[in-house]
């Protein structure tokens, strides 16, 4: 298993936070929120379509995000994503879960060197 | 652009036109645009951009979420532990039908399946081991589902039949021919008993194709792979 195998399957359980995260700066269509998850990363995680579509689909089911067709002169038009207020809630609950868990598993993985 | 309009078009062929899939097509194709025209701004040729952002789009099925990628070989692995569990529960449970005739005929050709699905099974955690998660092969898991209803409908259906039929094997001539019904022992309400339980053991199979889909979701290719 390679390095990067490992850190996407951690990733995998965080998707839906992470495209929260990037609709609580602004509304955001899906390759822009795929190009904004890929610098957050600092050019190492690339979020597939697929799962992209999937997560939208369910974080829009959930009412945690809506969307709108945007009115672009040129082109196709755009499906953009806005986060609700309950998506914030859930956004906020996660990150605090997440921080938590951050700490506990710090604590049983990284060995401590000094006595 | 006209040339990428085409191409999702193409896509999404198979798929019956509902406003769901237009919207999905839509989206995907502003996003396409959009990738090329990043890749563009970055300095490559409009062809070349159209080339690289095609390429990297993945399957209708995939967009739709329909197809999973499924391990083939972990995924078989895990289907036979399964079916390997159920007959020796079977097998086991099956042990005191062992007086009967059709019992002990049943109660071995469990014990074989058990057998057999070990040997398979070994075999398949030999492989794994060696080649693990190499091949990746996308099954549907609407397709799943449908199967696991038409399992236990089906099911159902034969344990009806089957029910139906040795009552009236059994009862039937009190009403037909005005005999009486001959269940002078323990050992005859047992002989009776046991064609009625025999049939069940057949859950095995709608009970393994209602943990597929489960087993699909579990053995998921991972997105870098």
């Amino acid at each position: 298993m390679s390095d990067k195998g490992i850190s996407s399957d951690l990733i995998r359980g965080h998707i839906d936070t992470i495209i929260l995260r990037v609709l609580c700066e602004k509304d955001s269509y899906g390759y822009e929120i795929i190009k904004t998850i890929f610098q957050n990363s600092e050019q190492q995680y690339e979020l597939k379509e697929p799962s992209l579509y999937t997560s939208l689909k369910r974080l829009e089911g959930q009412k945690l995000i809506s969307s709108y067709w945007g009115d672009e002169s040129q082109g196709g038009r755009r499906k953009y994503y806005q986060i609700t207020a309950e998506g914030r809630a859930a956004y906020a609950s996660a990150l605090a879960s997440w921080q938590v868990a951050k700490r506990l598993i710090d604590k049983l993985i990284a060995r401590q060197e000094e006595a | 652009m006209e040339h990428l309009q085409a191409h999702v078009e193409k896509l999404f062929y198979k798929y019956k036109k509902s406003s769901q899939i237009e919207e999905l097509k839509w989206e995907v194709l502003s996003n396409l645009e959009a990738r090329v025209a990043d890749l563009v701004a970055d300095g490559m040729e409009l062809e070349e951009a159209m080339r690289v952002a095609i390429e990297q789009l993945p399957s209708a099925d995939q967009l739709v979420g329909e197809k999973r990628k499924v391990y083939a070989a972990v995924f078989m692995q895990e289907l036979v532990q399964r079916v390997l569990l159920y007959t020796l529960v079977a097998w086991v449970l099956t042990m005191p039908l062992r007086i009967w005739g059709m019992g002990i005929l049943l109660n071995h050709s469990l014990l074989a399946l058990c057998l057999l699905e070990g040997a398979v099974f070994a075999a398949l955690l030999g492989i794994n081991r060696k080649t693990g998660k190499r091949k990746a092969v996308e099954l549907s898991l609407r397709s799943a589902f449908t199967l696991r209803k038409t399992a236990w409908l089906l099911w159902g259906l034969y344990m009806a039949v089957s029910v139906a039929y040795t009552t009236a094997l059994h009862f039937g001539s009190d009403i037909w021919f005005a005999r009486e019904i001959s269940l002078s022992g323990p050992y005859q309400f047992a002989t009776v008993a046991v064609e009625y339980v025999l049939p069940l053991v057949s859950i095995i199979v709608p009970l393994l194709l209602h943990v597929v889909p489960d087993v699909m979701m579990q053995c998921e290719a991972r997105e870098e792979d």
